[in-house]
């Protein structure tokens, strides 16, 4: 039972930062938005016993990507709101309308699939006690070596990116 | 589908629900920054995606994929505000109907 | 068990890749320093060790596996990439891109392609994609005081970015169904598909994410513009490097793990090949810029590559592979020539700019002309070979309907390459900045393009036979 209202106060709590997330008015009130969500997810994780991954969400996401939202909302400083600008040929009718069809298509197909006969409910069973970052440890450097390597490239390619865009032109 | 007990495909319902609103975000908004920010929340639903899955297996493969994404996504973020940056200083607006240079 | 042959090749272009930085770290400002040439080596060693390495079937981690077929795109990627080194030589510093960085990204993304090839894992091929989108995100934004640069690149990785989320979506429901990302365990996994539901939407969304990198219709929309507004060396390598990493992971994915729900996807590829055949011919025919006409033309040649897919036998697949050489030299060569004419200032990419270009660079215009026609699908270049081998294969499937469109847009489209033609031919040139002048290296890659445009063309049958051993790693 207590692990119902843990998940349906959480569900409601990243669902409804997520809805503020792409609803506020300006991109700093979003940023915050961002950050309280991306803090559900991560006691969503521990929920599910991924504590590892719990700290790495609190310490990456909250800590160092949505930091780096706020840097860039703060040096791109408007001198007016994006939103102001009405591009007349924009259809948003459209765009609600795709919108809507992805969620409802997506939700139904889940909810068909998770109804379905074949797939029986199969009880989330208590977190390990101690946490399972050794495993996790463990498998990065055996099986998921390439791909540790590989995200390793990816970041120093990212990092020569970042740098020409964000040196100062000479 | 039950409310009770809390299965694996809950959570499951619950990041679709996530990706399809970060879905709807890039679709709708017109602010660049909120539109990266959307696909942030999408990412965040893959990730939730496959830990869930990853307790219903009872093995931490899904949280491994899930630190890699982490890592994807701080890439992807580095970069796209870089490129949001040198876009800035040459147009001075983050309102993504105005990116019209090139039209065909 | 030895895991080090099978990544023999990506780790050298990335030990170049890291060469490329530090000799950008250490140069003094104002030196120069022939960058270009370590990348060079790389690439050539990358090339000689996939050659080295054919019929051995190395694997790595049982992550990546060298097999015969992503041996045969290494190769296509490192003919790819030494073009692009030398065409580079020529132009970089004349239009304003930071050397070091420059070659860093494109070597990482070379090395990012070929282990999106050779990659058995799910996880390992969606991390490659990312190595190369991002460094190619960063290549077309290169040139930062460029607006159009900045805002194509903008585009592209917005839409790359939102398409990669599709993708990873993809992989988490494929991951869900097979406990694994491994290619063969998700393959078993589809084979029983005890959640059929759930692998179909993990079809769909991988088709996505393809669709997009291929850019077929309707995931097309970022290419035109990261073409035009690209400096035009990059989307001479970005149409033919990223097309051949995606085109090789795609058949991989599809035609091997994902054949047993071949029932579902085959009809709507078929639908996508026959609307990218046509909208890529029919709205390339209406443009006057030569780099959007022929991101038009790379859209109506996806169509084409799509159509061996979708026709998946034996000889399907390797007229993909065949097809995809053929592009990449022609294609290659091309925008090579456009890069090679234009400035910083000047582009060169208008269609008037190529009139009397005959006159003042008879071999140039010729070159050009070869090219232009083997991307049309004139005998005896390769183009008329590479066709005819997919639209042979897909009458055989039984895909009349779909042959029909490609031949006749194949038709559709010799008018706008021919255009180019007689631009260049019989129109005066028109007072315009003196074009510069072409590096002898340059003229040697463009010379070499050339002879296997009419090597493929005329002898196609050995690098046919390569092609037909290649893809039985793919079953």
């Amino acid at each position: 039972m207590l692990e119902a209202i843990a998940f349906y106060g959480l569900a409601a709590l990243i669902l409804g930062f997520g809805v503020m997330v792409i609803t506020a008015r300006s991109a700093v009130h979003s940023v915050v938005f961002l950050v309280l969500n991306f803090l559900a997810v991560a006691v969503v994780y521990v929920v599910l016993g991924a504590e590892f991954l719990a700290v790495i969400q609190v310490l990456v996401y909250a800590g160092g990507i949505v930091v780096l939202y706020l840097f860039v909302v703060m040096l791109v400083n408007q001198k007016r709101t994006p939103e102001a600008h009405h591009d007349p040929h924009r259809k948003t009718g459209l765009g609600i309308m795709l919108a809507s069809a992805v969620l409802a298509e997506v939700t139904a197909i889940v909810v068909y699939t998770a109804s379905a006969p074949s797939a029986s409910p199969i009880p989330v069973s208590s977190p390990v006690v101690g946490g399972n970052t050794e495993q996790v440890g463990w498998l990065l450097y055996t099986d998921y070596l390439i791909a540790f390597e590989v995200a390793s490239m990816l970041l120093l390619a990212a990092m020569v990116g970042a740098i020409l865009f964000a040196r100062r032109m000479d | 589908m039950h409310l009770y007990p809390i299965t694996a495909y809950h959570y499951l319902v619950l990041a679709a629900a996530l990706f399809a609103l970060g879905a709807t975000g890039v679709m709708l908004r017109r602010n660049i920054i909120i539109l990266f920010m959307s696909i942030e929340l999408m990412l965040n639903a893959v990730n939730l995606n496959l830990v869930a899955f990853s307790r219903l297996n009872g093995h931490v493969v899904g949280q491994v994929f899930a630190l890699f994404i982490v890592a994807v996504a701080a890439a992807e973020a580095v970069v796209g505000l870089g490129i949001l940056l040198a876009f800035y200083r040459n147009k001075e607006t983050l309102n993504i109907d105005e990116v019209n240079l090139l039209r065909g | 068990m030895n895991n080090l042959p099978a990544i023999i090749p990506i780790l050298i272009v990335v030990l170049s890749a890291a060469a490329a930085m530090l000799a950008e770290a250490f140069r003094q400002p104002g030196e120069r320093m022939p960058i270009a040439g370590l990348g060079l080596i790389g690439l050539v060693g990358a090339g000689a060790a996939s050659y080295f390495l054919w019929d051995k079937d190395a694997q790595s981690f049982g992550v990546v596996r060298a097999d015969n077929f992503a041996l045969f795109i290494n190769i296509i990627l490192c003919i790819i990439g030494v073009l692009t080194m030398v065409f580079s030589n020529d132009v970089v510093e004349r239009e304003d891109i930071p050397g070091g960085e420059y070659y860093a990204l494109t070597l990482f993304a070379i090395s990012g392609m070929m282990l999106m090839v050779a990659a058995t894992d799910l996880l390992v091929i969606f991390l490659a994609l990312e190595v190369l989108s991002l460094a190619v995100y960063v290549l077309t934004g290169i040139r930062r005081e460029s607006a159009e640069g900045a805002e194509a690149a903008f585009k592209y990785f917005l839409l790359g970015a939102f398409s990669s989320a599709f993708f990873l979506y993809g992989i988490a429901f494929a991951f869900t169904i097979a406990g694994s990302t491994r290619l063969d365990e998700v393959g078993k996994a589809m084979a029983s598909a005890p959640h059929a539901t759930l692998a179909m939407l993990a079809v769909a969304l991988l088709a996505v994410g393809f669709a997009f990198k291929i850019s077929a219709v309707p995931f097309h929309m970022w290419t035109p513009d990261a073409y035009e507004g690209a400096p035009t060396i990059v989307t001479a390598f970005m149409s033919t490097g990223v097309k051949a990493a995606a085109f090789g992971a795609f058949v991989r994915v599809f035609l091997s793990t994902l054949q047993p729900l071949e029932g579902h996807w085959v009809p709507v590829l078929a639908v996508i090949a026959g609307a990218t055949m046509i909208v890529g011919t029919v709205v390339g025919v209406l443009q006057s810029n030569v780099k959007r006409m022929l991101a038009y033309s790379s859209i109506a040649h996806a169509g084409y590559l799509l159509l061996g897919i979708v026709a998946a036998s034996e000889d399907g697949k390797a007229a993909v592979l065949f097809y995809l050489l053929v592009y990449a030299v022609a294609n290659i060569g091309a925008l090579g020539i456009v890069a090679l004419l234009g400035t910083a200032e000047h582009p060169h990419d208008q269609l008037r700019d190529f009139a009397g270009l005959w006159r003042a660079r008879p071999g140039l215009a010729g070159l050009m002309t070869v090219f232009l026609l083997s991307l049309g699908g004139f005998p005896p270049t390769a183009g008329f070979i590479g066709k005819w081998y997919i639209f042979a294969a897909a009458v055989r499937d039984g895909y009349y309907s779909l042959a029909i469109i490609g031949v006749l847009s194949s038709v559709v489209s010799v008018f706008f390459y021919l255009r180019i033609v007689v631009m260049m031919y019989m129109t005066e040139e028109a007072a315009a900045p003196a074009r510069p002048r072409v590096s002898g290296p340059a003229m040697a890659g463009l010379a070499l393009a050339m002879l296997a445009t009419f090597y493929l063309g005329v002898l196609p049958t050995r690098v046919i036979e390569y092609a037909v051993e290649s893809v039985k790693a793919i079953v």
